[in-house]
């Protein structure tokens, strides 16, 4: 019942936001980054463990158009050919013998699409010995294109779990302590209070150090998930519980107390719905937090490990100014973080402005 | 009634701190099995040492009861003993403490001179091709990761050698003059410092510029033109000083936020700080250095917090005005 | 004549075009007169004020006219010179002076700053200026409120300093904006009686812009009615008031009675 009311605002709402260029381009922005996540396996020339130490920061392969007569052809590109410098430093010279043309739809390493389709077809690749390295090679010759992509999954589902787990657990939390008021709120509020004096980095470290050694990286995974979300849900379940202090007063929340509905069902259908356009900006807006968590966590070693790729971790690599000096290349990750981050902020102020002036309490029509 | 606002915000942190610290200590036991065995298997501990701490920290009785030593200890000022530097624990903290001050300070200082004339230059250009500049980029400086941009000025300094690539000093430090000491320090400070301020900058001009804007709308700015003052005096003298006001409080958040945030930069940029050095205990589960690190931080990070609430409490014109 | 304006035209830019605000006003104020300017709310009086002191806000521009002022035409005046006309020779007195006062600086002060930029005394004798304003405006402790916060006066002390403010550099020509509407009616009476106390002993010429007819009735010479930003009806107090041609002047004195 309550929700045909929305239908007709949210409708103006988004349309609204379809009029506003940039938001609309960076919902495209990341959903092209979300699906390339998804299609990892297909869209990336290499599995993400596929190392080659013969590659070892090896520059980016340009891709050539023309042979050598200046004619076009179909791109493909030159070997390389590793060579030391007098202080043993790696150098690598094209070799013009070897040509690998790109090959599209190739056989590559082999994978499970969804975690059990077999398959080994890849978008692009080259033939071996060729490595087809776009963006170049981290210390370990694996393509930074391929961890890159692969990447993306972990960076940007972590933001996605996060947010799910923090909004579950802070809109019920808030709704409850918003809903019965007195010491149950009283109670819930103290707590929310407690967690959110504690310095945030600081209380991730912590977290993060109770986590046993032995866990494996999906439980790692997982208990990152989890301490981002501890952290996050105080602060939202603040809010709501304020707007909710507000929406039990109206008609419908008594009118569904006198038909009976259990408090759980009233707060879940009835009061929390009315929070919709607040949550879903504050959802917008605080999936890079997480993300820049997730990162920064692996950026120091605390987060995702090696062999899985997030972009926090790949950035680690940067970590030493001897490669950023000589492969500048591998600060590539740091770039789609903040593209990421960019676009969720844009989306989420655009949202903020569509749905303005409904954008505290939702009002009856 | 301003006291009782302060005792009350004691009476939640303590227990709180208490739980937080029990919890950690008790989990990092827990998963890196009993500590003396770690100790044993560092041949630069002595076995006196070893067993100084032992009798010291009870190590070898139930973890509880270890707790329970490490906070009569803490109360007597005995902090604990750091096995992976091989230090007591506050001679650690007590210098890298003041080295995150100085990062911190240095951050408030670059952030507020560059923010307030920003903001308000973007109000009294407003909505013209300054404005929208300086938004932009604000809106840009929000968004980038501070590591990622870390990252790319070391990159930048490498290539260009304008700045030092990390640390505090330089390996001359100690030979040079006074001047050249605070030079070099200023060098060393460059990368971090900018890093950390870009994003404060951006959301600091956001208000100012709010509040200016606010400001400039108010009657008694019209009169001070009516009075046929020089712009300058109107925006400067009126505006500013009604427009700056509830930024002060912000200060103090500030303040306690940098503490934290710095951590991350700090062991990006080598600057031996308090968030560095937490972070290494964490690696290495170096307990009580943990467990300082984390109390002293939380506790810095609480006080900042209160004296901005005070702050905030006595800028109210509700209480400024009785 | 100390101001007369011709065929002012005013209009304001909004989304929907340009929208007129004030439409070929014309009327005169001679030196000692006191002018009321007259009208319901929209107009365009107070926006009229405003265009004599150049203070329009952004959205408002002139676009025919002119404004002579002891016979210069303040609109091509350069800013310079706008300014020194601005609290110098022209001075402004606002409606709701708590807000038209700045909260944080003293009320002495704000007076203060009037003569440090309009005239040549130095520190000392600008303080004993900005007290004899306030005896003059009958402010009984002078000292004390000149070292006062404006929130901490009451309504009518607050008018009464906004006056002595705007008579600091003695300017020829005051504008006053619904100076009396914030303030009860006890408090009115004794405004107004002040009002006439200065026009009679320091020679002032006053634009009164208001809604008011009673205070018309009281204090004015002369009266120029307006209703949507152009001008109804003007002559002297007593013809206007008693013998009003339009029917809006008449609808508005209907409304006193």
């Amino acid at each position: 019942m309550s929700k045909d009311q929305y239908s007709v605002q949210s409708q103006n709402g988004f349309q609204r936001f379809r009029k506003n260029g940039w938001a609309v381009f960076c919902l495209s922005v990341l959903v092209l980054l979300y699906g390339a996540a998804l299609l990892a396996d297909f869209i990336s020339p290499y599995s993400y463990q596929n190392e080659d130490r013969n590659y070892s920061y090896c520059p980016p392969t340009s891709i050539q158009f023309h042979d050598e007569q200046g004619r076009l052809r179909w791109p493909y590109i030159y070997g390389f050919k590793i060579y030391f410098d007098e202080y043993h430093k790696r150098g690598y010279e094209i070799n013009r013998e070897e040509k690998y043309p790109l090959k599209l739809f190739t056989r590559g390493d082999p994978y499970k699409f969804l975690g059990f389709l077999p398959g080994t077809i890849r978008l692009f690749g080259v033939e071996r010995p060729g490595r087809l390295l776009i963006w170049g090679a981290d210390s370990r010759g694996r393509d930074l294109f391929s961890r890159i992509v692969y990447g993306g999954r972990i960076s940007l589902s972590i933001g996605l779990f996060g947010v799910f787990i923090s909004f579950s657990i802070g809109l019920l939390v808030g709704g409850i302590a918003g809903y019965y008021g007195g010491r149950v709120d009283d109670i819930l509020m103290r707590i929310c209070e407690m967690i959110m004096m504690i310095p945030g980095f600081y209380l991730l470290l912590a977290l993060r150090a109770m986590v046993p050694a032995s866990f494996n990286s999906v439980q790692v995974y997982f208990s990152i998930v989890i301490i981002l979300s501890f952290i996050g849900w105080a602060g939202l379940a603040r809010i709501i519980r304020g707007m909710c202090l507000s929406i039990r007063e109206r008609e419908f929340v008594l009118a569904a107390k006198v038909m009976g509905l259990s408090d759980l069902k009233i707060i879940v259908r009835h009061v929390l719905p009315h929070t919709l356009s607040y949550s879903i900006i504050a959802i917008m807006l605080s999936i890079p937090g997480y993300i820049l968590a997730e990162s920064a966590l692996s950026l120091i070693g605390l987060g995702i490990q090696d062999p899985y790729a997030s972009w926090g971790n790949l950035l680690s690599e940067a970590m030493g100014i001897i490669q950023i000096h000589f492969a500048p290349w591998i600060l590539l990750p740091g770039l789609f973080i903040f593209l990421t981050v960019m676009c969720f902020n844009v989306i989420g102020d655009a949202l903020r402005d569509c749905l303005d002036p409904r954008f505290r309490v939702e009002e009856n029509l | 009634m301003m006291l009782r606002y302060v005792i009350r915000r004691f009476v939640v942190a303590v227990p709180l701190l208490l739980v937080m610290t029990l919890l950690t200590f008790v989990l990092m036991q827990k998963t890196t099995g009993s500590f003396y065995d770690m100790l044993r298997l560092d041949p630069h501990i002595s076995e006196d040492t070893i067993n100084r701490y032992i009798r010291l920290y009870q190590l070898d009785r139930p973890v509880i009861y270890q707790y329970k030593q490490w906070v009569l200890n803490l109360l007597r000022g005995e902090f604990g003993y750091s096995f992976y530097y091989n230090i007591p624990v506050v001679s650690l903290i007590s210098s890298r403490l003041w080295n995150t001050f100085i990062l911190s300070f240095s951050s408030i200082v670059l952030t507020w001179t560059v923010a307030i004339p920003l903001g308000i230059m973007a109000a009294v250009h407003h909505n013209r091709w300054l404005d929208r500049l300086i938004q932009s980029l604000s809106y840009v400086g929000l968004a980038t990761p501070s590591f990622f941009l870390a990252l790319l000025l070391l990159f930048f300094a490498s290539q260009t050698g304008l700045f030092p690539l990390g640390g505090m000093h330089s390996a001359q430090y100690d030979d040079l003059t006074w001047w050249g000491k605070f030079w070099d320090l200023l060098r060393h400070l460059a990368i971090p410092v900018i890093t950390l301020s870009v994003g404060s900058i951006g959301a600091l001009q956001r208000i100012m510029r709010g509040n200016m804007l606010e400001v400039l709308r108010q009657q008694y700015i019209l009169t001070a033109r009516a009075k046929g003052l020089p712009e300058n005096r109107v925006i400067y003298r009126h505006a500013l000083r009604n427009a700056i006001n509830p930024l002060i409080t912000l200060m103090g958040y500030e303040f306690s936020r940098l503490l934290s945030g710095a951590a991350l930069l700090e062991i990006i940029c080598s600057w031996p700080g308090l968030g560095a050095l937490m972070l290494t205990a964490v690696r290495s589960k170096d307990i009580y250095l943990v467990m300082a690190s984390f109390i002293m931080g939380s506790v810095l990070f609480l006080l900042g917090n209160l004296f901005a609430d005070i702050l905030l409490a006595r800028m109210d014109p509700r209480i400024r005005y009785e | 004549m100390l101001l007369e304006i011709q065929k002012l035209s005013i209009v304001a830019k909004t989304e929907q075009g340009e929208k007129p605000i004030v439409d070929r006003v014309s009327f005169q104020v001679q030196e000692r007169n006191i002018v009321a300017l007259v009208g319901g709310s929209g107009s365009g009086k107070t926006t009229t004020g405003l265009a004599v002191m150049r203070l329009l806000a952004p959205g408002l521009n002139i676009v025919s006219g002119s404004i002579y002022f002891n016979g210069k035409n303040i609109l091509t005046l350069p800013e310079q010179q706008v300014r020194d006309l601005r609290g110098g020779q022209i001075a402004m007195v606002f409606q709701e002076p708590l807000y038209a006062f700045n909260p944080v600086f003293r009320v002495g002060y704000q007076i203060d700053e009037v003569l440090r930029f309009h005239t040549s005394l130095t520190v000392l004798q600008r303080q004993r200026r900005v007290e004899e304003l306030l005896r003059q405006v009958e402010i009984k402790e002078p000292m004390r409120i000149a070292q006062s916060y404006p929130h901490q006066l009451s309504g009518g002390l607050r008018q009464r300093a906004m006056l002595a403010q705007a008579m600091a550099a003695n300017p020829q020509l005051i504008i006053a904006d619904e100076p009396t509407s914030n303030l009860d009616v006890t408090v009115q009476a004794r405004i107004l009686t002040l009002f006439k106390k200065l026009r009679d002993e320091f020679r002032l010429t006053l634009l009164l812009i208001t809604h008011d007819l009673g205070l018309v009735q009281y204090l004015s010479d002369h009266v120029v009615v307006l209703s949507g930003g152009k001008v109804v009806e003007q002559g002297p107090a007593s013809d206007v008031l008693q013998r009003p041609q339009e029917p809006y002047t008449q609808t508005l004195l209907e409304a006193l009675k």
